[in-house]
């Protein structure tokens, strides 16, 4: 008889060790990005990258265009309402995703979302599970004293 | 002489100045200074690199591949590419690896990138995962030792207390030289003797910074080095020697791998005397004490002669030999840009553009090292000529 036929072994007699990593970090997200965040928090408005070369528009925001290396240096409006382009429904709740991230009651909607005006789609999410793609959708903005210059300053969005 | 199935060139340095706070950028960022840097040195159309090797410390910023990440704005997009992390090392590496890739023939131009923003994550997340879980975890410290310096001390006494401190001193004067260090600091040997105790003999101005920057250098094919503006610095070898990952704390003071990697490296390319034939040496020094023990171990003075070396001013920008004119890693130490930073550094000075930290001589042959992990070594040698000359 192989071992591999008896497992999962008693821990009596096969030892393991249950741990927990924990890795503390601080994130910058640099000048030119922290306008966009600080607009979210202050005056609930959506910013997006102009790469000056392409006319790319990146929502997330970034400081250079991915495809021809320009430094980017101008912020647009985009938005706030967009269609939907993509979703997946989450329908279960998960225990450690519930501890360290928000989380709305399942069922809800996963979304690839693209603003008007951006030319990359923005990963968010939608309650309930009767969203399709082509639905034009608008941010439920988090309360004022609530926003911390983070993607959770919209809580969701949800159909116009 | 290894078999080198083609020559490989250094045609393009390029490097952040490297601070202990980079809050104005994110990690993306700043890995796109060193990348425009590189592209300004050389000259090179980001569209005519083929692959880019990406390195930094496992977990210390506590992102999963920054790699992939990092395509935003490393110029990687649509191209070949990988991460190389092998601890302190991870600079060196990403430089052997660079060699490979070129030298195989598989690419006509790698562009090889070590970065670390250590202001982000928390140095010793990183470390201490490197420790078995069931016999070492719980009980290590971090990166803060000072057993090379009491064995230093028991085997040579005071004068060795007065080079380690000296040779903190001289990296000190190179660093003011060199705009890019992160530590610019005037200090005497007085001032390093009375900096506070870590790890006797280990004081604080013994050891390195925590930095934030980043370096990219790109390594070309000798067809390519050619059309490339740039003096080209020409790969000849590098040696990787380690021991183990867990520590073997018996043996500690029996880890000779900086020796070991030395005499390889000596035998394959007729080095008899490296102080006479090499340059300029660029030696990773995460602490003072390291780097006193460490000189004597690779440039094989076996008496210790280095303590009177170091107090004979031997090793400064226009001494007999020098080493590391940047100032050494004591003076800045963005982890997983370090060693490669050292290996810019030895060819800038091949070069002999490298600023006011310049040697005053022409260099023909440079060593530089990385170190890591529990005694790992990796030793580059770079030349102005052809190693096949
Ligand atoms: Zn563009």
């Amino acid at each position: 008889m192989y071992t591999t036929d008896k497992l999962p072994l008693d821990q009596k007699d096969c030892f393991g060790k249950f741990g927990l990593m924990s890795i503390p970090y601080r994130y910058f997200a640099g000048l030119f990005l922290s306008e966009a965040m600080i607009a979210l928090r202050d005056d609930k408005k959506i910013l997006g990258a102009k790469c000056e070369k392409c006319d790319k528009v990146y929502v997330p925001p970034r400081s250079r265009c991915e495809k021809d290396f320009s430094k980017i240096t101008e912020l647009v409006e985009v938005g706030p309402e967009g269609t939907v382009e993509e979703i997946t429904v989450v329908n279960y709740e998960e225990e450690y995703f519930k501890k360290f991230c928000s989380m709305l009651d399942p069922p809800y909607t996963m979304a690839l979302i693209k603003l008007d005006g951006a030319s990359t789609k923005l990963l968010h999410r939608i309650p309930g599970d009767k969203i399709k793609r082509g639905d034009r959708v608008k941010p439920k903005w988090a309360a004022d004293d609530k926003r911390e210059a983070m993607i959770t300053d919209i809580e969701y969005f949800e159909k116009v | 002489m290894t078999k080198r199935m083609r020559n490989v060139a250094i045609s393009g340095i390029g490097q952040t100045r490297h601070r202990g706070h980079r809050e104005d950028v994110n990690m993306v960022e700043l890995v796109s200074e060193a990348v425009e840097a590189v592209l300004e040195d050389s000259k090179m159309d980001l569209k005519d690199i083929d692959c880019i090797v990406h390195g930094n410390m496992e977990l210390f910023e506590g992102v999963h591949q920054p790699d992939m990440w990092h395509v935003l704005g490393d110029g990687a997009y649509g191209k070949a590419g990988f991460r190389i992390t092998t601890g302190g090392t991870t600079g060196a590496t990403i430089v052997c690896s660079a060699d490979h890739l070129v030298a195989s023939g598989m690419y006509d131009s790698v562009l090889a990138i070590g970065w670390e923003k250590q202001e982000e994550g928390m140095t010793t997340t990183g470390i201490t995962n490197m420790a078995d879980p069931l016999w070492e975890r719980e009980i290590q410290t971090g990166a803060i030792t000072g057993t090379h310096g009491v064995m230093m001390m028991n085997k040579f006494g005071e004068p060795a207390n007065q080079a380690a401190a000296e040779f903190r001193v001289l990296m000190a004067d190179n660093a003011r030289k060199n705009y890019k260090a992160h530590l610019r600091i005037e200090i005497t040997r007085k001032d390093v003797l009375a900096s506070r105790v870590l790890a006797w003999p280990l004081r604080l101005l013994h050891m390195c910074p925590e930095s934030n920057g980043a370096c990219a250098i790109l390594f070309v094919s000798e067809k390519l080095a050619k059309k490339l503006p740039q003096k080209p610095v020409w790969m000849h070898d590098h040696v990787t020697v380690h021991r183990q990952e867990t520590f073997d704390l018996v043996n500690m003071g029996d880890l000779d791998t900086h020796g070991e990697a030395a005499r390889v490296l000596y035998a394959r390319n007729g080095i008899l005397d490296p102080m006479k034939q090499v340059g300029v040496f660029e030696m990773y020094d995460p602490q003072s004490w390291w780097a006193l023990d460490w000189l004597g171990k690779f440039l094989m003075l076996e008496n210790g002669e280095q303590i009177e070396m170091i107090l004979n001013g031997d090793f400064a920008i226009d001494g007999k030999f020098p080493v590391n004119p940047s100032g050494g890693v004591v003076s800045s130490n963005p982890i997983g840009a370090t060693a490669i930073i050292r290996v810019a550094e030895a060819a800038l000075q091949i070069r002999g553009n490298a600023g006011e930290h310049q040697v005053p001589k022409d260099v023909n042959l440079a060593m530089s090292t990385g170190f890591g992990g529990t005694f790992w070594t990796v030793l580059h040698l770079l030349g102005a000529e052809k190693p096949d000359k």
